[in-house]
């Protein structure tokens, strides 16, 4: 019904429309009288006034300013954020660069010996530091020191076992409530991921194990909480544990703050990203793969192309009528 | 000896980059080593007792060097936002500041400076 009464419909409007149109576009100032209110000038004033009465009353319900307006943001402060850390110029970060081994290999040493006490590495398995920072003897000599526990046995029963390559890093708490209660109530992370799991990644990690300082004036920690300001909030339940000469590197580096905390966080970059020196390769190996490619493509398209932009098109006009037409 | 020793500890990593051809053959047909990398590293441990002797010989705690670094980077580069620290440190700890007032956002800005002037001069020290 509507479909088929619309062309009559626009018609019709269309012709109550035309007398509207001539009376606007006349020359004659008098005021026509079917003049429409809504094109009267009172229409404008009080549609204005309603219009910026409305904001000044909704200014005086909820605070002045255009930003009222706008859905609600609470910028955090600085200090909520953490200090946002500085890129270091870690050895890996370039696009074809690998992780620096020796590194590594220090880094584990520093895990071991420190960090280890309350952080578990759940996801790397003593397998995984053969052929990238220990020969295989030396991994199967470390895993051999820890006992774990195996079976069930012809007997039914569990039974210790030194450790063998396959297993994964002991955890230094069995379950989340002992870590708890043996941090004062905070629970120290796995680091296995740590370096993707935290902004700002392994530039964090060492900023923050180097970053401990006295906090500034005005800032009230809580109990037991310790100021550091590259982390989010500032009060960090670990306390610093790098310091000077902590462990003692069997390749004569100096194990000063900076350096252990440098090679600890590679150590945990390679822990998180142990595909990361293979993933460059790979992504070298591409580039020149679609290099190579495009230089065939090019070279194969400008050899079939060779007769056709080389061929000359000559054009013969045939030669005049010897007898004209008469 | 501190050299060689990180040599042989990254040459697990060295030996499997053969030849180009064969590694991108590898990337298309992906081959497995068990057990090939180990005769090398045969002489990898023998290497590894004999640091001990020089750690006998500088027994003196390492110094790290960071700190001073920072320090020259404090009084140089970033002496600005230290003075404006500085200022906040004092005018709040006298208590003229409002209520709640702290000082984090001033120590934020020397530290991004801080930071930024040191990270390559302290890196160049690090092995």
């Amino acid at each position: 019904m509507i479909s088929s009464a619309f062309p009559r419909l626009v018609s019709r409007a269309g012709a109550r429309a035309q007398p509207f149109a001539k009376a606007r576009f006349s020359s004659s100032s008098s005021p026509n009288p079917s003049t429409p209110f809504f094109a009267s000038k009172t229409a404008v004033a009080s549609s204005t006034l309603l219009a910026a009465g409305s904001l000044a009353w909704y200014n005086h319900l909820y605070g002045a300013g255009f930003g009222s307006l706008l859905p609600e943001a609470s910028a955090n402060s600085a200090a909520e954020n953490g200090m946002h850390p500085t890129t270091l110029p870690f050895e890996h970060y370039g696009p074809f660069e690998t992780f620096n081994h020796a590194s590594i290999r220090r880094g584990y040493q520093v895990y071991r010996e420190v960090c280890s006490a309350c952080h578990s590495l759940d996801r790397i398995a003593w397998r995984n530091l053969v052929g990238v920072s220990h020969t295989v003897d030396e991994v199967k000599a470390m895993a051999e020191e820890v006992e774990y526990t195996d079976g069930p046995n012809d007997e039914g029963e569990m039974f210790q076992r030194p450790g063998k390559l396959a297993d994964y890093m002991p955890a230094p708490y069995p379950n989340e409530e002992a870590a708890r209660a043996g941090n004062g109530g905070g629970l120290p992370p796995d680091l296995s991921l740590i370096v993707k799991a935290r902004h700002g990644g392994a530039d964090y990690i060492y900023s923050l194990l180097t970053g401990y300082c006295d906090p500034p004036a005005g800032v009230k920690l809580a109990e037991g909480m310790n100021y550091n300001p590259y982390f989010p909030g500032g009060g960090i339940a670990m306390a610093r544990v790098l310091f000077d000469g902590l462990v003692e590197y069997e390749d004569g580096t100096p194990a000063t703050t900076s350096q252990m905390a440098k090679d600890v966080t590679v150590f945990l970059n390679w822990a998180a990203e142990p595909e990361h020196d293979q993933r460059k390769k790979m992504g070298l190996q591409a580039l020149i793969i679609l290099s190579t490619l495009t230089a065939i493509s090019v070279y194969v398209k400008r050899f079939k192309w060779t007769y056709l932009k080389n061929r000359k098109i000559v054009y013969d006009p045939p030669k005049p009528a010897r007898h004209g037409p008469l | 000896m501190a050299i060689e020793n990180q040599q042989t500890a990254a040459a697990p990593a060295q030996q499997e980059s053969t030849s180009f051809f064969s590694s991108v053959m590898e990337f298309f047909v992906p081959t497995a080593h068990a057990e090939a990398p180990e005769e090398s590293e045969e002489p990898a441990e023998e290497g590894g007792d004999e640091p001990a002797e020089e750690e006998e010989e500088e027994e003196e705690e390492p110094e790290d060097p960071a700190p001073a670094i920072r320090e020259e980077c404090e009084q140089k580069q970033c002496a600005e936002h230290v003075h404006h620290f500085k200022h906040c440190q004092e005018k709040v700890e006298a208590g003229n500041g409002f209520p709640g007032e702290d000082c984090v956002e001033e120590f934020f800005h020397v530290l991004h400076c801080v930071d930024a002037c040191a990270a390559p001069k302290v890196f160049k020290k690090l092995a």
